[in-house]
Parts: structure tokens; C-alpha cells; sequence
């Protein structure tokens, strides 16, 4: 692996910032007001609840969408006005 | 046992129609909403048991 | 009070600019789009106001009531299990008459074009044999599922091993799908979303009616026979013309039941005049329309009415029921010609004035308005505000080199100025041939901030059909008549239209690559750090060792070829599995090649149509000569110093950022940046996407555009070096300068795209937002009009404006409920404002407003004089 894939790695693993596959987890990103499917794959999902600091949406994918959860999982919908 | 027959939603296709069948009918219910109204036609059989149907009404 | 543009000084004349309409002048600046509809007649005004908007917005339906439909998916997957053991093309024949035999049709007060696809005007239908992802979507989603949702479930299991997808994924790597499924460096291939692209050929249907195309049909099965049975057995030559037989059967069928299905409505009309209406006039009118739909499509069309009706019913079962397809591509002015001559002209069949007229093309936009895709996620997301690609072509010259526009085409532009609804939207194909009045027409629904009609160079289009024509593999394609018979398939890139060689598939084009992602992982040696933690592209090296600006360069043309070829391999998979088991027994009824040589509509290509869009290309252009300037030729920054800056989206770095964003940008007539900038569109980005061949033997060239990806893919990329923070939207659109960096005026902007040489691309999209005091001012139309004619020359294949103020555009986003009549141009579609997402109105509002200066004047070359 090049020594910028690394890097590269670990920058991605910084950006889940607390975000972690729990199986079974009754508080999965599926249910999450942050969470939306993936464009293509409905068990997979992308975050939207990071926002830059300047208030731009930076999504993150969450390669499993069903047991996935973070310590800022909200329950309910997001409203399209608050979405991409 | 009510059948579609016996419905006022039921209008028997004509003979001459490309879809006819003998009993073949359309139901046709006018359905009203916020937005308006509006008529939805189904295919149906004349004796077909009407039962499990909400809307059934009975011509008069 | 609205604002009035301050006088300007030019060559010696104080030139003011008061209002056109002077009542105009006490109007809000913040509420004046709220002042502009005008429905020609009491029923548009009230099916305006009781139309069901099925736009979407973040991958949902903005509507609240909207829901999917079973119907479709049911007696499809009914249809399917009932024909097994048949041949394919025989099974989907089958699948279209049970649906149509079994579906609900409906009717709804006051339209005078009827025609649905759902069993419920509030909802959308499904289609689990192209896609069971995009329909699970659907299901596991609580709002919206298809009910009863066990029933869903246990269809779409069942076409896990049927579906298109199913049939095309054996052929690509987990890792080649992982890829293509992210929407991050390309778009996900056809086969796993279900999206399409068709142009009908109308012609047929209106011109011999579809009991004609039985009968040719028939006799063609009767031909074959004959040949099978003739002396001499010869089984090369003849055992292909079994399949051939099959496909002329399924025509049959499949036209007899959109026949029959069109009369099923004729008799509701009636049971419905007979039995429900109380109001003699609407019933008078519900007759005439029962005798319409048992008349047409069976009959060719005689009247505007019957031809208005022809289109719906065949527009819905090419883009709605026989299989999914967006688009509403056909030349409208010209198709309806003949019959609104013979009833508003002639008056020989329904006749009616040309007010009459008006008021049906505005009850087709209405149609168009509540039409519901049941389109995948990706699909709601990407065109936000709007509910699918409606887009029509107007204008152009005829085959004979006459102007194009006639009175129907005017009636278009009326209806669209007066109704004021985001669909459809119209292209306008620019030629100096074509008449003032109706130019004036465009310029009013442009003045009137509708967003199109966008404008297409007519010639430099024409000229592209016969360029593909000579890649025709049975050398059928365009001939220099038919090369004026053109329309955009979608929002930007042409195709023919007509009785034959019209385009059928989205495989043959469109799709997407996103060369700001591209470029992000070019800098990361393939890998995607900030969205997916993937590896998206092959390994082309750590950028800190490329010591030169060329090794960059090359290391991205690696990248982007690779994301090219994977993805045109991928519509290419999809068209073979098309042409086998999604075969379009009706698209081919009614397509004079396919019935004259009995082949499938996804099977044959007689004029080839390749393209594919690079969506985002100018964040990497500006990224790119950035780079050069910076890293390479001043030496201010290492390559390194740039990418722990990337690494912390700027955060810590703001000086360097701040020299990044000053770096020159597209779009300001910059010669440094424009000299790299041309030769990316021209070498990279054009030069190797013509190097692929696909299915039908021609090259795929690029269709630089934007739909609402250029948001969707922003959130997706992380920051790049043209000063773009992370998640940002990227630039809106083909060829347009990036939101806000085009500082020199509209002129400027022109001189810049007019450097790409437009014949190396296929189209560009060219987004420009006037200023809406000198557009509404009494100069207004000069103004534009010298613009246009400059574009023209300067040989730019398009643009198309926003003209809306800031003012409004904040108003709306404070109280969207008192601006339910602001539309805005996204980028090849036009969008109702307040359906999008704050995200995405904020990129409209940092769109430059292009104010006219006196050097603008002479460039375009209007005399002070004209300005008095």
C-alpha cells in the first residue's frame, strides 16, 4: 500500500468520528433523522448530519445501514429543506 | 352473497368492446379528495363476491 | 417598489432603463414572480391550483400524499409467471397486456388529456424487473412502501433472478460494482437503478394510427412465412426470421392492448358523461372525448385535440409502462404542425382558435406537472425541485432549410409564459432563420424567470447528427434532411426524432463521471478518503512525487479513462441484456426500422448516439490551474503543503486557501487559465471518451452538464484545490464557470467557452443569470436579442439563463408558502424554488448576476441609438 492510500486511510477513519457497526443495534442509521439510503444500495446508507464548519454537507457513507449507529443518532426524518 | 352485478359502481362492457367478456363489467366509483374529483375504473365479473368490498352499494 | 437599473453611459447617451410594463414599477421586487402567471382559461387556472406536484427533493417526494403503487409491479410479475415458457420477447408482450387489461384507469374534473399510469392519482408505479435495489428502496420505506408491503417484498424476491440487474451482474467484480454503485467518481450503471432515456417515434402513431402498424406488422409475419416455406430450404438466411416472427406477434399484441386499454378510457369518459356529470357543457365535452380515445391511437390523428391525446397515451407507455424512461424529447412544434393547422388554421377537424390551442398545450404541462416517476432514490434526489426530465424541443429549421417556428410553436411558448409550471421545459433550437416573433416569445418566458427555454445552437447540432450518421452500422443514419429533425433526448445532448433512428435506450447515452472526485482521488492515488473509504480508481502514484505538472495531467487522464471505460462497458452489458430479455414490443411496433427489419427497439442502432456526462469538470479545471500555478510554475507550495491543507479542508491554512481561490478561474476571459482549461475539455475530457466505440460502432462523446448532481456530488467530494471546502457544491453546470469566480461580466464568459471548440464536444451546458431590471426594462429584448445573436457566432452549442433577483430568491427561502410560483433554472431542468433544499437554493443564490456594462453593449454590438 502507498504510503498516501495509508494516509488516506486514516483520514477516512477519522472522518467516521464515532460512527461504529453494532449488530442488531435498536439504533441503527436506517432509523436515524441523519440517515438517508444509499443512492444505489438500499442496505447501505450515507450521513448527513456532518456539517463543515461552514455549514456545508459533507456526507459520509455508512457501508452498513442497518447496524450502524453513533452517539448522536436522532430518530425521525429530515426534513428535504435541511437535506442536499 | 352480493355480487359486483349488483353494485351501482357496475357498468356491464358492451358487446362490441375489444376487452368484452360475457359478465366482464367496469366499476366505476367517483372518489373526492382535497385536490378534487376524480373516477377510477377497474375491471370487474359480474359475479364476483363483493363481501370484502368497501365500497359496495346497491342499485337502486 | 422594484428596483430600476441605475443609467448607463454609453458612447456619449445616458442610456435609463424604466420598465417595459410600467405597472411593473410598483411592483416588490421580493413577490414579482408571484405576479406573472396568467392561465389562459378558468380550467387551466383551476387545474393549476388542484394539481397534484409530484416533485422531489433529497431523494423524497416533497407532497406528503404521494405513495407507490402496486398495480404495476403486480400484474407485470402476474404476466411474467403466466407467460413462462414463452419466448422473451413473447413474455413481455405478455406482462404489458395483463397490465393493461387489469390496471385501473382513471379520469380526473376538468382535464381534456386523460391518461395515468397508477391506480391512483397520488401515486407512482414500480418497476422490480429493471431493478430490485431501486424498488427496496421503496419498500423499506414507511412513508411511501407499496401496500400490502408482504406482497411487495415477495415480488421483488421474485425478480432478484429475473430482473436486468440479476442479468448483468455476473459480469463485473464485486469490487467494479462497489465502484459504480457509490455516485462518487461515476454514476451507477442503468441496469442497477433502473433509469432510461427514450425518444418515441410519435410520427408513426399520429401519421398511420396503430391499427396500421398491426396490419404492417402482420404483413411482415406473412411475408416471413411465406419465405420459411418457399422451395429450397436455406437455414442461415432463413432461421432468423423465427425470432422476427416472435417480435412482429408481440407488436401485434402489444398494440392491440394499448388499443383496447385507450378505449377502456373512452368508455369511462362516457359512463361518466351519462351517469355522473350534472353539467351539460362538461358532458358535451366527456363524449367527445370518449370518442377521441376509441378513435386514437387506433386511427392516425386528425385534429390538435387527437394529436394532443396520441402523445400522452404514447408517452406514457414508452416512458411509464412499458418500461421507466425520463424525457419527454420530441420536436412539439413540428409534430403538431399539421393538425393544429387543420384545426385552428383550416378548421377542417376540431376546430378551434388559436386560444383553444393555448389552453391544451397548457393542460399537457399540468399532465406533465403531476405525472409520477417511480423513479430509484438517486433518481428523486438528483433532480430536486422538479419531478422528472420533461423537456421538449421547439424551433430549428424543417428538412427543406425553411425556419421551423410556426404558430404552434408560439402557442408553446404562450402556454408556458402563462401557466408558469417547472415542466415540461423547452429547448429552443437558435438558428438566424427563425422568426422575431417567436424569439420574442422565448425572450419573454426567460424575461419571466422560467428558466427555458434553453437554447441550442441549431446548426452545430444538425451538423453533429450527420457526424454520427456516418458510424451507422447498416448505413442508415441521419440524411442531411433528416439531420434537421432534432430534439434533445434529455436536457442537453441531441438525437434524431422522427418514424425511425431515434435513440431507445439510455445505454446508448448518457450517464455520468464526476471529474472533481476524479481529481480528488488522483491526488490520493485512487483512493476516496472522504466519502466512501474506498479504493474508486486504479493506482496511479503518490502525487508528491509527480515533479512535473504533465505527470499530474497524465495521472488523471489514467483515472478518468478507467471511470470512462467501466462505465460506457457498463451500458453496453445493459444493452445486450436489453435487447434479450427487456425487449419493447410496443417502442418497436411503432418504429419503422424495427418493424421493417423485425428487430427489437434495444436491439437496433441505425444511427449512432454515444455520449456520456462529465458532471463537476470545471472544480477540476479551476483545481488544475490552480495546481500548475501555484506547485508548479511559481513554486509558492509544496505538493505536499496542498494536501495537508485538503487534508484539513483548509482549516489552519486560510492564507494558502485564500491564494487557491485567487488563482485565475474559468469563466473571465483569462488567457493562462483558459489555455489549460481548453485543453482539458479537448484532450482529456472529450479526446478519451471518443476513443471508446460502443454498442452501436460510433464514438461517446461528453455532455458536460449538471442536473442537480453538481450538489449531490459536492456533498460526496472532500476539498479540492480550487478553494472548494469539503461537501460544497461543485460548479453547475458543462462549460459554466464555478458559482460566484466569473467576475468580468457575461461577456467575458463568452469569449472564455467560446475558446473549447464546440465540435470536439457533444453538448455544454452554459448556465448565465441576467439581471432582472435590464431584462424587464423597455430595452430588455434588444439586449438579449444581441446577446443571442453574438452566442450564435461565437459558435457556442448553449445556454440558458436564470432571471430572478437575489431579493426574491431570500424572500422565498424566509416564507416559502407565498412563493409556491418562483422557478428557477437548476441546470438542464428548471426547478419550483422552495422544493429545494436550502443546500441547493443557496447555490442559485451565489450564481453571479450578470449585469450589462458598455464594453457588454459593444461586444455584442448594440448601437447607443437602438438604446434611446
Amino acid at each position: 500500500m502507498s504510503e498516501v492510500v495509508s494516509k488516506a486511510k486514516e483520514l477516512a477513519e477519522k472522518r467516521k468520528v464515532g460512527m461504529r457497526v453494532e449488530s442488531g443495534t435498536t439504533k441503527p442509521c436506517l432509523k436515524c433523522r441523519w440517515g438517508t439510503e444509499d443512492p444505489t444500495d438500499p442496505s447501505k446508507g450515507q450521513c448527513i448530519g456532518y456539517r463543515t464548519g461552514m455549514g456545508g454537507i459533507w456526507k459520509r457513507m455508512v457501508h452498513d445501514y442497518y447496524n450502524t449507529t453513533c452517539d448522536k443518532f436522532e430518530e425521525g426524518e429530515v426534513d428535504f429543506r435541511d437535506h442536499v | 352473497m352480493a355480487t359486483c352485478a349488483q353494485c351501482k359502481s357496475f357498468f356491464p362492457v358492451p358487446e362490441n368492446a375489444d376487452d368484452f367478456a360475457p359478465g366482464k363489467g367496469d366499476c366505476v366509483r367517483e372518489v373526492k379528495d382535497e385536490k378534487g374529483k376524480y373516477w377510477l375504473s377497474k375491471p370487474v365479473v359480474s359475479d364476483m363476491d363483493t363481501s370484502k368490498c368497501p365500497f359496495f352499494s346497491e342499485k337502486v | 417598489m422594484a428596483t430600476r437599473h441605475k443609467p448607463i453611459e454609453y458612447h456619449g447617451k445616458n442610456i435609463e432603463f424604466p420598465y417595459e410594463n410600467p405597472a411593473e414599477e410598483v411592483i416588490d421586487d421580493e413577490y414579482l414572480h408571484e405576479h406573472l402567471a396568467k392561465p389562459t382559461t378558468e380550467r387551466t387556472k383551476r387545474l393549476k391550483a388542484r394539481c397534484r406536484w409530484k416533485h422531489c427533493a433529497a431523494g423524497e417526494f416533497v407532497d406528503n400524499s404521494v405513495r407507490a403503487g402496486m398495480e404495476r409491479m403486480r400484474y407485470w410479475t402476474e404476466g411474467h409467471k403466466a407467460s413462462d415458457g414463452n419466448k422473451d420477447v413473447i413474455k413481455r408482450a405478455i406482462c404489458l397486456q395483463t397490465f393493461l387489461e387489469k390496471c385501473t384507469v382513471i379520469l380526473q374534473e376538468d382535464e381534456k388529456i386523460i391518461g395515468y399510469h397508477a391506480e391512483e392519482p397520488t401515486m407512482v408505479p414500480l418497476y422490480p424487473e429493471l431493478s430490485f435495489l431501486a424498488t427496496q428502496d421503496y419498500i423499506q420505506n414507511s412513508r411511501y412502501a407499496p401496500q400490502p408491503v408482504e406482497e411487495a417484498k415477495e415480488i421483488n424476491e421474485y425478480w432478484k433472478k429475473h430482473s436486468l440487474l440479476s442479468k448483468c451482474m455476473p459480469y463485473f467484480e464485486p469490487y467494479e460494482l462497489e465502484r459504480m454503485y457509490r455516485w462518487a467518481s461515476m454514476e451507477a450503471p442503468a441496469f442497477a437503478t433502473g433509469f432510461n432515456s427514450i425518444v418515441p417515434p410519435y410520427e408513426t402513431v399520429a401519421e398511420d394510427g396503430l391499427l396500421k402498424r398491426i396490419e404492417l406488422a402482420q404483413e411482415q409475419i406473412n411475408k416471413a412465412k411465406a419465405e420459411l416455406a418457399a422451395p429450397h430450404w436455406n437455414a442461415p438466411e432463413r432461421l432468423p426470421l423465427l425470432e422476427k416472427i416472435d417480435l412482429w406477434s408481440a407488436m401485434i399484441m402489444a398494440d392491440k392492448a394499448v388499443i383496447s386499454w385507450a378505449r377502456r378510457h373512452a368508455r369511462l369518459c362516457r359512463i361518466v358523461a351519462e351517469s355522473f356529470e350534472t353539467d351539460p357543457a362538461r358532458r358535451e365535452e366527456l363524449l367527445e372525448m370518449a370518442e377521441i380515445s376509441q378513435r386514437i391511437p387506433a386511427e392516425p390523428c386528425q385534429g390538435l385535440w387527437d394529436c394532443m391525446q396520441m402523445k400522452w397515451y404514447v408517452y406514457l407507455m414508452c416512458h411509464a409502462i412499458e418500461r421507466y424512461a425520463s424525457g419527454f424529447a420530441h420536436k412539439e412544434d413540428k409534430l403538431c404542425w399539421p393538425y393544429y393547422k387543420a384545426s385552428v388554421i383550416d378548421k377542417t377537424f376540431q376546430p378551434m382558435t388559436h386560444k383553444d390551442a393555448v389552453e391544451l398545450f397548457e393542460c399537457e404541462r399540468l399532465k406533465c406537472s403531476e405525472h409520477g416517476a417511480g423513479k430509484s432514490r438517486v433518481n428523486r434526489e438528483i433532480f430536486p425541485g422538479s419531478n422528472d426530465l420533461f423537456i421538449l424541443t421547439i424551433g430549428g429549421l424543417n428538412r427543406d432549410g425553411s425556419d421551423g417556428c410556426n404558430d404552434c410553436t408560439d402557442a408553446i411558448l404562450e402556454a408556458a409564459r402563462n401557466i408558469r409550471t417547472t415542466e415540461p421545459s423547452i429547448v429552443f433550437r437558435w438558428n438566424p432563420k427563425g422568426r422575431l416573433k417567436t424569439k420574442r416569445l422565448v425572450f419573454e418566458c426567460i424575461r419571466d424567470g422560467m428558466g427555458f427555454p434553453s437554447i441550442k445552437n441549431d446548426a452545430l447540432n444538425a451538423h453533429q447528427m450527420l457526424y454520427y450518421a456516418r458510424f451507422s452500422q447498416n448505413n442508415n443514419g441521419a440524411t442531411p434532411e433528416e439531420a434537421h429533425d432534432w430534439a434533445n433526448v434529455l436536457c442537453m445532448s441531441p438525437g434524431l426524432v422522427g418514424r425511425r433512428k431515434t435513440q431507445k435506450t439510455r445505454s446508448e447515452g448518457g450517464g455520468s463521471i464526476f471529474p472533481a472526485k476524479i481529481l480528488e482521488i488522483t491526488l490520493n492515488d485512487g483512493y476516496d478518503w472522504s466519502y466512501s473509504d474506498t479504493q474508486l480508481g486504479p493506482h496511479t502514484g503518490d502525487p508528491r512525487t509527480f515533479d512535473t505538472f504533465e505527470k499530474l495531467w497524465e495521472a488523471f487522464r489514467v483515472q478518468y479513462e478507467y471511470t470512462v471505460s467501466i462505465s460506457i462497458r457498463a451500458k453496453d452489458v445493459s444493452r445486450y441484456w436489453e435487447a434479450r430479455m427487456l425487449q419493447l414490443p410496443f417502442v418497436s411496433s411503432i418504429d419503422d426500422g424495427c418493424m421493417e427489419l423485425g428487430r427489437d427497439a434495444c436491439d437496433l442502432s441505425e444511427q449512432p448516439n454515444g455520449w456520456h456526462n462529465p458532471i463537476t469538470t470545471v472544480v477540476a479545471a479551476n483545481s488544475l490551474v490552480a495546481i500548475k500555478k501555484l506547485i508548479y510554475d511559481e513554486k509558492k507550495y509544496t505538493m505536499d503543503q496542498m494536501l495537508d491543507a485538503l487534508y484539513a479542508n483548509w482549516e489552519g491554512y486560510e492564507e494558502m486557501r485564500r491564494d487557491f481561490v485567487n488563482a485565475p478561474k474559468w469563466g473571465n476571459d483569462d488567457e493562462y487559465a483558459d489555455a489549460i482549461i481548453k485543453k482539458f475539455y479537448e484532450d482529456i475530457i472529450a479526446g478519451e471518451m471518443r476513443k471508446i466505440t460502443n454498442y452501436s460502432g460510433g464514438p461517446v462523446m461528453p455532455v458536460g452538464q449538471a442536473v442537480g448532481l453538481y450538489m449531490e456530488v459536492g456533498s460526496r467530494t472532500g476539498p479540492t484545490p480550487d478553494g472548494r471546502y469539503g461537501g460544497e457544491a461543485c460548479d453547475d453546470g458543462g462549460i459554466s464557470p464555478y458559482m460566484g469566480t466569473d467576475k468580468k461580466g457575461p461577456t467575458a464568459v463568452l469569449k472564455s467557452v467560446s475558446k473549447v471548440d464546440s465540435t470536439t464536444q457533444k453538448a455544454n451546458l452554459l448556465n448565465q443569470r441576467l439581471s432582472v431590471p435590464i431584462m424587464r426594462s423597455k430595452h430588455g429584448f434588444k439586449i438579449w436579442l444581441a446577446y443571442m445573436n453574438t452566442w450564435y457566432d461565437l459558435n457556442i452549442d448553449h445556454v440558458q439563463f436564470n432571471c430572478v433577483s437575489n431579493a426574491e430568491l431570500l424572500a422565498a427561502q424566509r416564507e416559502p408558502e407565498k412563493h409556491q410560483d418562483l422557478i428557477v433554472r437548476v441546470s438542464g431542468f428548471s426547478a419550483r424554488f422552495v422544493d429545494i433544499s436550502k443546500y441547493g437554493q443557496d447555490t442559485i443564490i451565489a450564481r453571479n448576476e450578470q449585469d450589462f456594462g458598455a464594453e457588454d453593449f459593444d461586444f455584442i454590438n448594440v448601437s447607443a441609438e437602438e438604446l434611446v
